[in-house]
């Protein structure tokens, strides 16, 4: 029986009560509204069983919806990326996978950056495309995937070299 | 059993995916009006074309059968013409109903229809591209089949006649004395016409027509007759029960009428409401 990793639960509670409390205040530009929680997919271990973290992001993506209010799109998205993940992952980092031990630290910063873009790009891609639901507005759909992904990356980013920094020191 | 079960092990993270994306997707059709529109439109889209492929099949088997309703039909339409070009002599309507309202006609298939369920519904293959918009009636040979209540491009959903939210307004045929016509949800044939006054003259057999109270049906469709008379003691209105000339899931080929006079009525009404 494997023991549960309870940091995961630390970084979930933490990135629920961050997007809730505080980025669901964000709005950049009058419309931004980045999604930090995104950050829980990219941090994630690489080879830690897929079924737990399907269900971990589901309750994730569920429970951001039923906090801000929002149809259900966060959980669709959630689920979605998860099941994706480990595609998006041999995508972005495969050379590494087969080199080295599974850990996001000793990967390229190039790579690590890769895996995020991808990372954001479905996420936001899939979250838009539900909410808006119609063929007829795909352009508003990659406009504000483009935008609302821009933010996200640079949060996520500051976030990530903040937790390298204090892991490193 | 054993290799069920081993499959859905293999499978499990894609299984889990799957129940858990209907699980959101019903979430999300719940929560939103929105997205609950958006998705029945998609689905309305779909089960269009899924059954107009299945009714193109099985209309062939069907043809012979077609074939002597609409010789049925036309007949009466013929000898309802011959009485109308009679009466034209002496009154000005030219209007197939004769009757005041203006009423143009749509004609259409049925192409799924459903009497098992409490609230049944049916599919047509005329759309919005044809000059379907919701709320027009839609009746068959001998009857009424709906009203239109969801359109896409190609297709219209109708609410039958057959669902208990609907009621329609209808008469005597014999009399001004008029009522509502709910269906009781039992047999496909029998309806409830209730809110007759207590004086009326009525007798078992007598026609039930339509009312023409509404923007929907024009007056004097022929709906039905009276089968079975029930008076409580202590209410001045009777509760009768109709037997239809021809159930909804008996039609096949549908016209859907398009009240002209429709914005007009509809704006007059609201200026009174005011």
């Amino acid at each position: 029986m494997k023991t549960f990793d309870f940091s995961i639960l630390i970084t979930f509670f933490f990135l629920v009560f961050l997007q809730v409390i505080l980025f669901n205040g964000f709005y950049f530009f009058g419309i931004i509204n980045p999604f930090i929680y995104v950050f829980f997919f990219f941090n994630y271990r690489l080879d830690k069983n897929q079924t737990q973290f399907i269900l971990i992001s589901f309750l994730l993506g569920f429970t951001i919806d039923l906090l801000t209010q929002g149809a259900g799109g966060h959980t669709i998205s959630a689920i979605s990326i998860a099941y994706l993940r480990p595609q998006i992952i041999s995508l972005s980092l495969g050379r590494f996978l087969k080199e080295t031990s599974p850990s996001l630290n000793r990967i390229s910063i190039y790579n690590q950056f890769l895996f995020l873009m991808w990372i954001v790009l479905i996420h936001h891609l899939i979250y838009f495309f539900v909410i808006y639901l119609s063929f007829s507005s795909l352009v508003v759909v990659f406009k504000k995937t483009f935008f609302t992904g821009i933010f996200t990356l640079v949060f996520i980013w500051i976030c990530h070299l903040f937790l390298n920094k204090r892991n490193d020191s | 059993m054993q290799r069920i079960i081993n499959a859905l092990l293999a499978f499990k993270n894609d299984v889990l995916f799957i129940v858990l994306l209907i699980f959101s997707v019903i979430f999300l059709s719940q929560r939103s009006y929105f997205h609950q529109a958006q998705i029945s439109k998609i689905n309305l889209y779909l089960t269009g074309h899924i059954h107009e492929t299945k009714n193109n099949l099985m209309h062939y088997f069907q043809l012979r059968h077609e074939i002597e309703e609409l010789i049925q039909e036309n007949l009466f339409l013929k000898s309802k013409n011959l009485l109308i070009d009679e009466s034209e002599v002496t009154s000005q309507s030219n209007s197939p109903f004769g009757n005041g309202y203006n009423f143009s006609i749509i004609n259409s298939r049925v192409i799924n229809n459903s009497y098992q369920e409490k609230r049944n519904f049916a599919l047509i293959n005329r759309g919005s591209n044809d000059g379907v918009e919701i709320e027009m009636g839609v009746i068959g040979a001998n009857g009424i089949l709906g009203i239109v209540n969801q359109v896409s491009p190609n297709y219209a959903s109708v609410i039958s006649i057959l669902n208990l939210d609907l009621g329609i307004n209808a008469r005597l045929k014999n009399s001004p004395s008029f009522g509502t016509l709910r269906w009781i949800g039992k047999s496909p044939y029998k309806m409830q016409l209730n809110d007759i006054v207590g004086t009326t003259n009525l007798a078992m057999g007598d026609t039930i027509v339509s009312s023409g109270r509404s923007t929907y049906f024009p007056t004097g469709i022929s709906l039905g007759t009276i089968s079975n008379i029930k008076k409580p003691n202590t209410q001045g209105y009777y509760t009768l029960e109709v037997t239809l000339f021809n159930s909804p899931f008996e039609m096949e080929n549908v016209y859907i009428l398009k009240n002209t006079d429709r914005e007009e009525i509809k704006s007059l009404i609201e200026k009174n409401g005011q």
